[in-house]
């Protein structure tokens, strides 16, 4: 049921990132930085406020004129400072709708992610809120419009006592000490939204909040020539003794004010809090079924610290050691934060293979899928990759179980095995594998390039392949019978092609080799 | 900030805010711009050797086959041109949201009559001056000469236009012990032009109108009248 309503969704945005992966290229992709783009717009929109603030005249009769007067008189810079002021904030309304409904889609909102999701819900009122503030002040029909619509539909709660749309009755009825309070709103609001902007993040670990250089650059370039090109203006002045006509709405953030002036405030309050509510509960509907959360083996555990500096949702600690064996610390798992991602395996010293012993131990382990089973699998998938290779290449394929399912790359010398992130093989796997010539080839594989679905899974396997990140791949594992392909999960057929180039390259080397062994 | 009777409006948000947001401005990176000198500078020197090498790295193997695929971001001048008409409709969308979608709030040949009043219904029992034997039989702190149940009575309004009721209601006194006012808050879309209005209020739970006005109005398009009212003034204000 859930995933019915998932699906459709995340095919539209691995179809439009797909798309975008071409002109983009992944590390730019917008689709995938949705949330780094929402913080910067947020500071475009902080800068160059500051800007206006300057200029802004916080009197009921003065503010039209001075906003006016940068439009008009000082077009060149506070005309475009305020062009970029709105059109940052529309832009980050669209962000942030995009980037919820896509965690929403790809499942990233349910388990540990939950804290994360519930502090997005006050994200959108506060950026409504901070927007509505905003066009209050221009004070013209449209600030009417918008001021008053509010007003009565706050009106409707009664909490206030006395009718606070009384203020905007008509002509002469709004004092600038209330105009004072809209002012104070529109820089409260989004102090406020920042604050819970930083809450938003709080969780997750090394969290992304500046987008990637040329991915900057593009959106601000995009900005100033809108603001160059079409810019902000205002409506007629404000009066409140006529009615406004036809008005030119931001839609962004007053979609909701013809609803109202449709259905009334009663309707809009329920979708309001009903909306927001469900939101809220919705992580919870139903829960995830969690795995289970790693367990540190203290007698194998050396207090190293890199499951700690590994670990996407910051769910490890490092303790002081409590068993008396002479190192300094230790780890500690918290299971609320865990999502059993496995990287944490993959990160320490002691997973790895070339160890006697009946059973596989190492430092953390995940209980439901343990080193020493992943080890069992490795072990089957290689003879199974073996005896149906003939005189082929055998290929061992590793993937994740949200990129490309590669439970099909069976048989024809190939094997699978599925991890539940690419980051929990510990490097030292793939030495076992190729280095005794277990196998002729490892195909690794995960999610899309820039978007691993527990986040920094790709960015270690990267970094420890390159020999930039412990642990690394030994040198002496030769690379060309690695290969490594990044695929969303609805690219199967270009993870299918780069898996037979490579198996073509592997055969040439078995060819070249043998003709080598022949000649001598 | 022409407003020099308000200053303090902006002072205090901004002594308490202001430190939060400079804390969080620091949390998101001005630490590592204050604690630049030394150990810093140098650790993040390393760190950047370290990512241009590792960058380097992949850009070496990047589409050499044997082992690397890694595709970063497309710089080349199809792709950029790409970008270009990409950030171009990403704008129009923008654009045309924010400000070029018209929307019809009100005909212009129609105007709006607000009717907005407060008024305290009278106290549903008069006060009365209590006997000294009452007075006796209360709690010392509470012997005050004057009885005064403080419940008032609700307060009805009528609305009449060109002799056709628009609006008729009563409002419940306001607050726990129903001893505040009544409020009505309610527009009403009319056509421009002549109208009779007549306004009637009653406040005391008898069946007559303790306040009544009737007004002859031009009303021009797009124009709004207020209607409002204050016992002290003598009862309704029409503007
Ligand atoms: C002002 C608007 C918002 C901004 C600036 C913002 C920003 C961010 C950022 C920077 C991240 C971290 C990305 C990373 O490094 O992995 C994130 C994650 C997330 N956001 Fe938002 N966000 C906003 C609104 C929302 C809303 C409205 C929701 C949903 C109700 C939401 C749901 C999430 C979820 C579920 C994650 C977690 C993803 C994960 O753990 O993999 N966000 N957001
Ligand atoms: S399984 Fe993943 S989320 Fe859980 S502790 Fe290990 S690295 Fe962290
Ligand atoms: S990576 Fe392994 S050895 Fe290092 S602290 Fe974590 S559990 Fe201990």
């Amino acid at each position: 049921m859930l995933n019915a309503i998932h699906y459709p969704i995340r095919r539209l945005f691995e179809g439009l990132e797909s798309v975008f992966d071409g002109p983009f290229g992944p590390a730019w992709n917008p689709i995938r930085q949705l949330g780094t783009l929402a913080f910067f717009f947020f500071w475009i929109a902080a800068v160059s406020g500051i800007y206006l603030f300057i200029f802004f005249d916080t009197s009921l009769s003065g503010a039209y004129d001075s906003i006016a007067y940068l439009t008009r008189e000082q077009w060149y810079l506070g005309g475009i400072m305020r062009s970029l002021h709105r059109y940052s904030s529309d832009a980050m309304v669209a962000c942030m709708i995009l980037h919820c409904l896509r965690e929403f889609s790809m499942d990233r909102y349910r388990g540990a992610r939950w804290f994360t999701w519930f502090t997005g819900v006050p994200l959108i009122w506060l950026l409504l809120i901070s927007g509505i503030s905003g066009y209050w002040l221009v004070w013209d029909e449209l600030a009417q419009y918008v001021a008053i619509g509010s007003m009565e539909w706050l009106d409707w709660l009664g909490i206030f006592g006395q009718s606070v749309a009384e203020n905007f009755l008509t002509r002469g009825s709004l004092d600038d000490r209330f105009f004072s309070l809209l002012v104070f709103m529109h820089i409260f609001a989004p102090l406020f939204l920042l604050f819970v902007m930083w809450v938003h993040i709080l969780r997750v670990s090394r969290a992304k909040t500046n987008p990637p250089r040329g991915l900057a650059i593009g959106s601000f370039l995009m900005l100033l020539a809108l603001s160059i090109a079409v810019p902000a203006v205002s409506h007629a002045p404000a009066d409140l003794g006529r009615v406004p006509a036809t008005l030119n709405p931001d839609w962004f953030f007053m979609a909701l004010y013809p609803l109202y002036d449709l259905a009334g405030a009663g309707p809009l309050w329920a979708l309001g809090f009903g909306g927001s509510l469900l939101l809220c509960v919705l992580p919870w509907l139903p829960p995830l079924k969690r795995a289970k959360a790693p367990v540190v083996f203290l007698d194998q555990c050396n207090g190293c610290t890199r499951c700690f500096e590994d670990c996407p949702y910051s769910a490890i600690t490092m303790q002081a050691r409590t068993d008396g064996r002479p190192f300094e610390m230790e780890a500690v798992v918290n299971a609320d934060l865990c999502t059993a991602c496995g990287i944490c395996v993959g990160s320490c010293p002691m997973s790895t293979p070339f160890r006697r012993g009946a059973a596989l131990e190492t430092g953390i382990d995940l209980p439901g899928l343990s080193l020493d089973t992943v080890h069992k699998k490795i072990n089957a998938a290689i003879t199974e990759a073996k005896s149906s290779a003939g005189d082929r290449p055998s290929l061992l394929v590793v993937g994740c179980d949200h990129g490309v399912p590669v439970g099909g790359y069976g048989g024809h010398g190939m094997a699978p095995v599925s991890l539940p992130c690419i980051g929990m093989l510990p490097p030292s796997f793939l030495d076992y594998a190729l280095s005794g010539d277990r196998v002729d080839g490892v195909m690794l594989t995960g999610c899309a390039q820039c978007d691993c679905h527990h986040r920094l899974g790709i960015q270690w396997t990267e970094e420890r392949l390159t020999g930039m990140r412990d642990p690394y791949l030994r040198k002496r594992v030769p690379r060309d019978r690695l290969d490594v392909y990044w695929a969303a999960a609805n690219e199967s057929a270009a993870l299918g092609q780069e898996i037979d180039h490579f198996r073509e390259r592997l055969e040439q080397q078995k060819q070249s080799a043998d003709g080598e062994k022949q000649s001598t | 900030m022409n407003s020099p009777d308000n200053v303090y409006f902006f002072i205090v948000p901004v002594l308490i805010f202001g430190p939060l947001f400079l804390w969080i401005l620091y949390n998101f990176g001005i630490k590592e711009l204050v604690k630049i000198p030394g150990e810093l500078r140098r650790k993040r020197s390393r760190e950047a050797a370290q990512a241009a090498a590792f960058e380097a790295e992949r850009q070496r193997k990047r589409g050499t086959g044997a082992v690397w695929l890694v595709r970063g971001p497309n710089t080349s001048l199809f792709g950029v041109f790409m970008q270009g008409l990409t950030f171009a409709w990403f704008a129009g969308s923008i654009g045309f949201f924010a400000s070029s979608l018209a929307y019809e709030y009100r005909s212009p040949d129609m105007a709006l009559i607000k009717l907005s009043l407060n008024h305290a219904g009278q106290r549903k029992v008069e006060c009365t001056t209590r006997s000294a034997k009452e007075l006796a039989k209360l709690e010392p702190n509470m012997r005050a000469k004057l009885s005064c149940p403080r419940e008032r009575w609700p307060v009805h309004v009528e609305l009449e236009l060109d002799s056709r009721v628009l609006f008729k209601e009563s409002a419940k006194p306001a607050g726990l012990s129903t001893d505040g006012p009544s409020s009505f808050y309610k527009s009403f879309v009319v056509p421009a032009g002549q109208h009779q209005l007549t306004l009637r209020l009653r406040d005391r739970g008898d069946t007559g109108f303790g306040f009544e006005a009737t007004q002859q109005l031009t009303i021009a398009p797009r124009q709004v009248i207020a209607a409002q009212f204050n016992a002290a003034r003598g009862g309704f204000i029409i503007r």
